[in-house]
């Protein structure tokens, strides 16, 4: 693998790694009864002293060693600006996994450890829906109002007032034009018989058929299986054919790059890193559109310290301490204000700032579609379908 | 005469429970991490999940063993047949290896064997995912496959059963060099010179004797692949394809993303009832009991 | 069979089944095995003695077949065999372990080597039982090797090979894992078998008693080296060198100077000083040579004592240095004014009560007591040789 480690690709094979571990305490958990006293998310020793503890995935933030960045990274300005004490762990590989393990204690009203964690907008939704998550003191997060429209009340947080998006990106289509011989345009053009074999999914449920539903006419709004029902024929009948080669996590950038892909679905944070390497490596939001998908935080019920929390989230929605998040994890920032501030960095960075997948433009938002919220039936539904179908 | 009966017969009443207390260390392990979580995992089988994110409650729900074997058949049988070619072939390719360190290793032998679990100080993980590298559509190896008459020029290795299958040989390939390796030191070589000696040719001796011998190891070993192999899911998700999805795989899906407890632990019961029958018919038929030296 | 050891040797009856023709084997740098070359007649039992690593077991190791020679030839039967493995020999061997397959019943066990002939197996069935009659462990067809005692395992693996009426069997060392009583039980039974099956055994032993008692003749090997072929008897009272007159139960011998010889009887010199009468043994020694005069313990006696086989051959000045009564005879342990130590085996017409430890004692031996070994000795090796297995043979006999 060429390029730095992305947060998601760090994610899907760590996630799969301790996938073997955890299925045995999670069903102990499930199954053994009121008196679980599993650990918190992340890591079982407490607080300590700090006020904020926040969980998060991998590699998913500016550390002060960053070499590329400089010292003094987003966490020290923080402690040194607030005088509060903050505690970051990179307990996250895995919205499943994250779902069992805080699972037993959120459902007994237990504290899970954290203040903060960073599910998935999907699962943020289904934390929020349980009512698991505190709502957010946004009295104190004036810096909010930097939110971009586009993620603002999303499906996932109808009201806004559970969660605040920490980092988003675009799901489309990543092709290798050395094997097409030609751009690929829209979904379709993975159907084409020529590349018969070579295209790949992604086992993130969301993004395979919330791409194949918009370019069926099925629009990601109000998500109900009926409804979905002909995207995932159709992802069926490539899948027995033998179109579709394989269902994978963020491997298939490897797959991409080695040619076992002619085109696949794929994240545009890892396309913008290994399209420097190999140019022909592309990435296109198909005409039918693409989906947009965010990370939150949110903080999960029997949180101590919600006030310094709170100061947390003002902070990073400052959009001189989030460019400074951007610059380092290259992912769309949710806070405006970001592109002019990357701009005054320079160098590196001000190149990112005219990225089209860090920073796209009305056109592009415009062709791009979040999910609704899937209630929990019919994301049982979904589910199990997508496992039916994909194999995994 | 009488009282010394007595007094040895009082030893021996006392040392009957001797016994059980060597043993006890390891019965409670045995009762705290296996037969405990097995019977969690069989109260789940039978449970029944009011709604997906609540607890499941146990109702004696059958029909999730109705489903293992209704909906996830083609698995299973997948999950078998995958495993049983595996072994196979970690007989063809370890044994022949195994022989050789043992009779022809002379003073390597150790550094050999060390060998053979020098992959162990790599993540199974990593050494899984080195192989979709290895049989990238655009390199050597699968260029060297497209040569073969039968293989076109668009033939690929990775996403098809045969790289799954190579996978779970290749991952699980020590566990069957070990054991049969350490049956076949066991065995003095002395006896092939008898064998020899009575007019067997090296092969009719290997064939008559030697094998024989080593059949505790082969035993082992194939256990030892087949019982993982067949419950894996990893080397189907890197080097498999949709249509090549075992059992692990859907047990993996069903615990992790689906939440659906009773279904998984229906399944993974399932599993290894069937193994645990294939392994008691498999030493019935191998008779390992006589085989004993 | 021109060579000069075999000279030695009486004719034998039959033509000779197993012949190595200058049979050399090297490890690398180390001479296992120089120009061995004999021959072992049809029906014969046959015994290579010798202490460990004088190339006896790798000499056997040669006619089955699992060693190469380095040089010579091995025939058998007028074919020769050097370059033939072992399979397709046709020997067997009773291996020092007895290599019984532990996997196999007893039955199967003996049954392998027909079977690799492909009898038929109602032929397999009756030659089985016969040979497992033959060893008298008819029963036990259906056992496990592990279920039977050392020396029924010894009976099965000669069954085992026996039962493919081999050209020769080859048997290395195969009473050396029992003990003591099972070992002279058994050392009867081969025999008894071999008379039965008119087969050449070829035996290897370190165990020179077990050599004498069962062998029609013994090659004695050292270093490689066969020093000395010949029967029991002509081993034991004619050995060809020092030291197989020392291997071959006990002797006393004397660094003695040839003075002259006239006809068959040998005029020697002590170089302890004294002079000596001995026979020749057929050989013309020069004047002047070095040799080793050999007495055996029985011939040694005090003067006075009744003499058998000739007039008293010299006297040897000595003095009483150990009497051990073991029963039949008493052991007399004497040292010469020149220092060395010789042992005497007294009987009750020697008198041996007249003698206390300390007191003086003149020795003599009749005229035909003592051998010439063409083989001269140094001064400190004069005295007796093998007292460890005197005294070990002693007590068996006792």
């Amino acid at each position: 693998m060429s390029g730095p480690v992305t947060r998601r690709q760090f994610m899907t094979r760590a996630g799969l790694a301790a996938g073997g571990l955890v299925v045995a305490p999670s069903v102990l958990a499930a199954c053994g009864g009121s008196d679980s006293k599993s650990s918190g998310s992340g890591s079982s020793e407490g607080k300590g002293d700090a006020q904020v503890w926040f969980d998060n995935w991998t590699l998913y933030i500016d550390k002060p060693d960053d070499e590329l960045y400089g010292k003094g990274g987003t966490l020290d300005e923080f402690q040194k600006a607030t005088g509060l004490k903050i505690k970051y762990t990179e307990g996250i590989n895995d919205n499943g996994e994250l779902f069992a393990k805080i699972q037993p204690l959120l459902s007994k009203g237990q504290p899970i450890g954290p203040n903060i964690i960073a599910p998935t907008f999907w699962m943020a939704g289904r934390l929020i829906t349980l009512g698991w998550v505190e709502k957010l003191p946004l009295d104190k997060v004036p810096n909010a109002k930097n939110l971009i429209t586009s993620l603002q009340k999303p499906p996932s947080d109808p009201t806004g007032e559970y969660s605040l998006p920490w980092q988003a990106g675009i799901a489309g289509i990543a092709y290798n034009q050395e094997i097409t011989g030609r751009e690929l345009r829209t979904v379709q053009d993975l159907w084409d018989p020529a590349f018969k074999g070579k295209i790949g999914m992604l086992t993130e449920m969301r993004d395979t058929i919330g791409l194949i539903a918009m370019s069926e006419g099925i629009d990601l709004d109000k998500p109900t299986f009926d409804k979905f029902q002909p995207a995932f024929d159709k992802l069926d009948k490539e899948v027995k054919n033998g179109q579709i080669r394989q269902f994978t996590g963020n491997d298939y950038v490897d797959d991409l790059e080695q040619g076992n892909y002619a085109a696949c679905i794929g994240w545009s944070g890892d396309v913008v890193q290994l399209s420097k390497s190999n140019p022909n490596i592309k990435f296109v939001v198909p005409e039918s559109g693409g989906t947009l998908w965010f990370d939150t935080m949110v903080i999960p019920n029997e949180a101590s310290n919600v006030d310094d929390v709170a100061k947390w989230m003002d902070f990073v929605y400052d959009p001189v301490n989030a460019a400074r998040i951007t610059a380092s994890v290259q992912y769309i920032s949710p806070v405006q204000g970001v592109q002019d501030e990357l701009r005054k960095m320079g160098g590196d960075a001000a190149e990112l700032a005219d990225s089209q997948l860090l920073f796209p433009d009305a056109s592009t938002l415009a062709n791009l579609q979040s999910w609704g919220n899937l209630d929990k039936e019919q994301e049982q539904l979904f589910d199990e379908e997508f496992a039916k179908i994909s194999g995994t | 005469m009488a009282r010394r009966a007595t007094a040895d017969d009082r030893g021996l009443r006392k040392s009957k429970w001797a016994p059980y207390g060597f043993l006890s260390p390891g019965i409670i392990w045995l009762v705290l991490f296996f037969l405990v979580p097995v019977g969690i995992l069989l109260k789940a089988s039978l449970s029944t999940k009011p709604s997906r994110f609540e607890e499941p409650v146990f109702d004696w729900n059958f029909s999730n063993f109705s489903t293992a074997f209704g909906d996830y058949g083609t698995e299973f049988v997948r999950s078998f047949v995958f495993a049983g070619i595996a072994t196979l072939l970690a007989i063809l390719i370890g044994y022949p290896l195994a022989y050789w360190i043992a009779t022809r290793g002379g003073r390597w032998k150790n550094f050999l064997i060390g060998l053979v679990v020098v992959p162990f100080f790599t993540s199974y993980l990593i050494r899984t995912i080195a192989w979709t590298s290895i049989l990238q559509d655009d390199g050597p190896v699968v260029a060297l496959y497209r040569l073969l008459p039968w293989v076109g020029a668009d033939g690929r290795i990775l996403a098809t059963p045969m790289a799954v299958i190579g996978g779970l040989t290749y991952n699980f390939m020590s566990f069957m060099i070990l054991p049969i390796y350490v049956s076949l030191e066991k065995i003095d070589f002395r006896l092939t010179e008898a064998a020899a000696d009575l007019g067997s040719t090296p092969w009719g001796a290997f064939r008559k004797v030697v094998f024989p011998l080593s059949l505790p190891g082969v035993f082992a070993g194939s256990l030892l692949v087949f019982i993982p192999a067949a419950g894996d899911y990893l080397n189907n998700r890197y080097l498999g394809s949709p249509q090549t999805s075992m059992i692990g795989t859907v047990v993996q899906n069903k615990f992790l993303v689906q939440f659906d407890y009773p279904q998984a632990a229906a399944l993974s019961i399932v599993l290894m009832v069937i193994i645990t029958a294939m392994v008691l018919v498999y030493s019935r038929f191998l008779g390992t009991e006589g085989l004993a030296v | 069979m021109s060579d000069a050891n075999s000279s030695e040797a009486p004719p034998v009856a039959g033509d000779p089944v197993v012949r190595l023709e200058q049979v050399t084997k090297r490890f690398g740098d180390y001479v296992a095995v120089e120009e061995a070359d004999f021959g072992i007649a049809s029906g014969e039992f046959f015994s290579m003695l010798g202490p460990s690593g004088c190339g006896k077991t790798t000499t056997l190791r040669m006619i089955a077949g699992f060693e190469q020679p380095t040089g010579g030839r091995i025939v058998l039967e007028g074919r020769d065999v050097s370059r033939t493995p072992p399979h397709k020999r046709d020997v067997n061997t009773v291996f020092q372990n007895y290599a019984l397959f532990p996997h196999m019943n007893i039955f199967d066990n003996v049954a392998f080597g027909l079977r690799n002939r492909k009898t038929p197996k109602d032929v397999v069935r009756t030659r089985v039982m016969e040979i497992l009659e033959v060893v008298r462990l008819p029963d036990m067809a259906e056992r496990r090797p592990n279920q039977l005692s050392g020396g029924q395992q010894q009976r099965i693996a000669l069954a085992r090979a026996l039962v493919n009426l081999p050209k020769a069997l080859l048997l290395d060392e195969p009473l050396g894992a029992l003990d003591l009583k099972l070992r002279q039980v058994m050392q009867i039974e081969l025999k008894r078998i071999q008379r039965e099956v008119g087969i050449t055994f070829i035996f290897v032993t370190h165990d020179q008693e077990e050599a004498l008692t069962m062998s029609d003749r013994i090659a004695v090997m050292t270093q490689g080296r066969v020093d000395q072929i010949g029967t029991p008897t002509e081993i034991y009272h004619r050995p060809a060198t020092a030291f197989v007159a020392g291997f071959i139960g006990t002797a006393n011998l004397l660094p003695v100077t040839v003075r002259s010889q006239q006809g068959d009887e040998v005029t020697v010199d002590s170089r302890a000083g004294g002079q000596f009468s001995v026979p020749a043994g057929g050989r013309t020694h020069q004047p002047g040579s070095d040799a080793t005069l050999m007495v055996r313990p029985e011939r040694l006696v005090p003067t006075g004592a009744p003499l058998h086989g000739g007039a008293p051959a010299g006297t040897i000045e000595a003095t009483v240095t150990s009497l051990l009564f073991q029963g039949p005879v008493v052991r007399c342990g004497v040292r010469t004014s020149a220092g060395a130590d010789l042992v005497a085996h007294l009987g009750p017409e020697d008198d041996p009560a007249q003698f206390s430890v300390g007191s003086p004692i003149t020795m003599t031996w009749a005229y035909d007591g003592a051998y010439l070994v063409p083989e001269a000795i140094s001064a400190d090796q004069a005295g007796v040789t093998h007292m460890d297995d005197d005294e070990t043979a002693a007590l068996a006999a006792g």
